[in-house]
């Protein structure tokens, strides 16, 4: 866990915002490391003064939901994410 | 109506926010999967890029400057796209949970959604001024380029750009030229769906000379995508089409049409 005033000191990379807003420690080890050293200082630029971060939508309890390569695994097993779907032009 | 924004393209922009270009794709889903009630479409936060002049579009600011109209374009679709996402995480369950007080985010999406629809409306009545001092385009790529812009809704007056192409120019714009700019006309038809027979359906939407674009359309859940070379609009489709098999698209001068087929098994008869 974060020490008690540094919860903002290195919230810019993404391990360390996700654990700083009540995600288990263990989320670490469910995202790729390169993307856990993300700078996500642009997205909290967006997300700041519109209340998303804090107590907001960013700041939700993490617990009890767990990650797996795109897959999510919750109530009903893993549901995959849909695609986009190109369709064929015919031209006139 | 114009709205009191002015948007100047071909001037480079001052202050870029730091960027994270390809990376911003997958921070969006990293960041939404935890919650459980979301998984981003694939191909929707592609390439997405929160610097290229989307907080320009977001922020308060009467003065934007872009690059190009290229840029434009792009920072309108991308506004677009995140907000399509974001009413992605706005399922049932999500609003759901949130009603049950664990938590306040749904409030918030909703403001950020807004401030979204609120910068969309203000971009496409802002007054548009293009400068070519620093960079002219191809007449063709500009062309492309207005046309991208049609697409998410922006207008471009075509006397002035003509007044903006510069006067020294070795090739002054041709009449050819001077007409397509004024043939480009913004998109904003809704659709219409229309049965053409027993259990199949038309959707149509008009565009003046869609014809001659290379658009591509895909689907999504519940929209149609029209990407012109990655610049994507969103049309919502009627909520009988979420039940039918799409087909073709058929693209005509002014307008395309696409086959819905109603799939009797969903739909027996009694």
């Amino acid at each position: 866990m974060s020490e008690p005033g540094k919860e903002n000191a290195s919230v810019n990379d993404l391990g360390s915002w996700l654990i700083s807003v009540g995600a288990p420690e263990s989320i670490s080890d469910l995202i790729p490391s390169e993307m856990a050293r993300l700078d996500i200082g642009p997205l909290l630029a967006l997300f700041n003064g519109i209340g998303l971060n804090g107590s907001g939508l960013m700041g939700s309890e993490l617990g009890g939901v767990s990650v797996k390569s795109g897959l999510l695994a919750g109530a009903g097993g893993n549901v995959s994410a849909d695609e986009i779907r190109w369709l064929p032009i015919i031209r006139s | 109506m114009h709205s009191d924004l002015r948007v100047t393209c071909g001037v480079e922009p001052e202050g870029v926010a730091r960027s994270t270009p390809d990376a911003l794709a997958q921070l969006i889903s990293t960041l939404c999967a935890p919650f459980g009630f979301f998984t981003p479409t694939p191909g929707v936060i592609d390439g997405l890029n929160l610097s290229r002049g989307v907080f320009s579009l977001l922020s308060d600011r009467q003065q934007v400057d872009f690059a190009s109209v290229n840029q434009l374009a792009q920072a309108v679709s991308d506004l677009e796209s995140i907000h399509l996402v974001l009413s992605q995480i706005d399922s049932e369950e999500f609003a759901i949970w949130c009603g049950l007080g664990k938590n306040e985010g749904r409030v918030h999406l909703l403001d950020l959604m807004g401030i979204i629809d609120r910068a969309l409306i203000r971009v496409t009545r802002a007054q548009l001024q293009l400068n070519f001092t620093q960079y002219r385009p191809s007449p063709k790529a500009l062309f492309r380029s207005l046309t991208q812009l049609a697409l998410v809704g922006v207008s471009c007056d075509a006397l002035q750009l003509q007044r903006a192409w510069p006067t020294s120019a070795r090739k002054p714009l041709s009449t050819k030229w001077k007409s397509q700019y004024e043939s480009v006309k913004v998109f904003k038809d809704t659709g219409t769906l229309v049965e053409t027979e027993p259990s199949i359906f038309s959707f149509q939407l008009k565009w003046k000379g869609v014809g001659s674009t290379d658009l591509a359309v895909g689907l999504l859940r519940n929209r149609l995508i029209l990407a012109l070379g990655g610049v994507r609009h969103f049309v919502e489709l009627p909520a009988a089409c979420s039940r039918m098999e799409p087909g073709v698209v058929q693209m005509f001068k002014n307008k395309m049409t696409i086959d819905f087929t109603v799939d009797e098994s969903e739909w027996p008869r009694s």
